[in-house]
């Protein structure tokens, strides 16, 4: 075993706490996103019930965002190794990109909550409100995706 | 109101679109990586990674794209069915 200044023994601690904080805080977005969407469907449909397959959108929007989470996650753990092995600036540069998607998942999940609930409800009064929905909703999503390109950039270093 | 065919009908759209969505980047990850990257090109471990999440996150898209094409297009179509009673 070298334990040296580059290699100390809790350099493993900062890449485990990236890889938990990418999926920790991707589903508290999502988690916010699907339950915020889902009490405007469920207002939605109780009058207009032929427009759920429209109204799923934003649920599965949410869902997406703790899936780039889970990516990253797996991403990270699949680069753990002893500390012999693991210098302590790849454990900063895992941390760093497990904060960076889990953040940006975490809002891009509110925005996700905030603009289904109110975008189901509008649409089940006024269709062409639709459109609108859409590309607000994927205008949220992409700010997890920029998250996750940040964090695939910063896991190659 | 819907028919409980027409209801089974939409719920099984749903399913199947959620499985697949949920199961499509997972499985298309680690094919891509065991089988494409890793086994025919014979890349390392890091950009095998990295590539197999490329490609998972873009075969996800695909998904959620055709999901939202097929509800804003095909999701009342059963609807002119109701009045031919």
């Amino acid at each position: 075993m070298s334990r040296s200044d580059e290699n100390p023994i809790y350099g493993p601690f900062f890449g485990v706490m990236g890889a938990a904080s990418a999926i920790i805080f991707s589903s508290l977005g999502a988690a916010y996103g699907t339950a915020k969407s889902g009490t405007g469907i469920a207002a939605m449909s109780v009058m207009r019930p032929e427009l759920i397959m429209k109204s799923i959108i934003p649920v599965v929007m949410a869902g997406i965002i703790a899936i780039y989470g889970l990516v990253i996650a797996v991403l990270i753990a699949g680069g753990l190794k002893e500390p012999a092995e693991y210098p302590l600036f790849k454990g900063f540069v895992h941390l760093g990109a497990g904060l960076a998607v889990g953040f940006s998942g975490l809002a891009a999940g509110f925005a996700i909550g905030i603009v289904g609930d109110a975008g189901v409800r509008g649409t089940a009064q006024q269709p062409r409100l639709f459109v609108g929905m859409i590309l607000i909703l994927i205008f949220a999503e992409v700010l997890g995706l920029y998250g996750l390109i940040v964090a695939i950039y910063l896991y190659t270093k | 109101m819907e028919t409980n065919a027409q209801q089974f009908t939409t719920f099984k759209t749903i399913l199947a679109y959620s499985v697949f969505i949920l199961l499509a980047p997972i499985t298309s990850f680690f094919v891509s990586k065991y089988l494409f990257f890793e086994g025919i090109l014979g890349l390392n471990n890091l950009p095998s990674n990295v590539w197999s999440a490329v490609i998972s996150i873009v075969v996800l898209h695909i998904a959620l794209g055709m999901y939202i094409y097929r509800a804003y297009f095909e999701a009342d179509k059963g609807k002119p069915d109701e009045k031919i009673d």
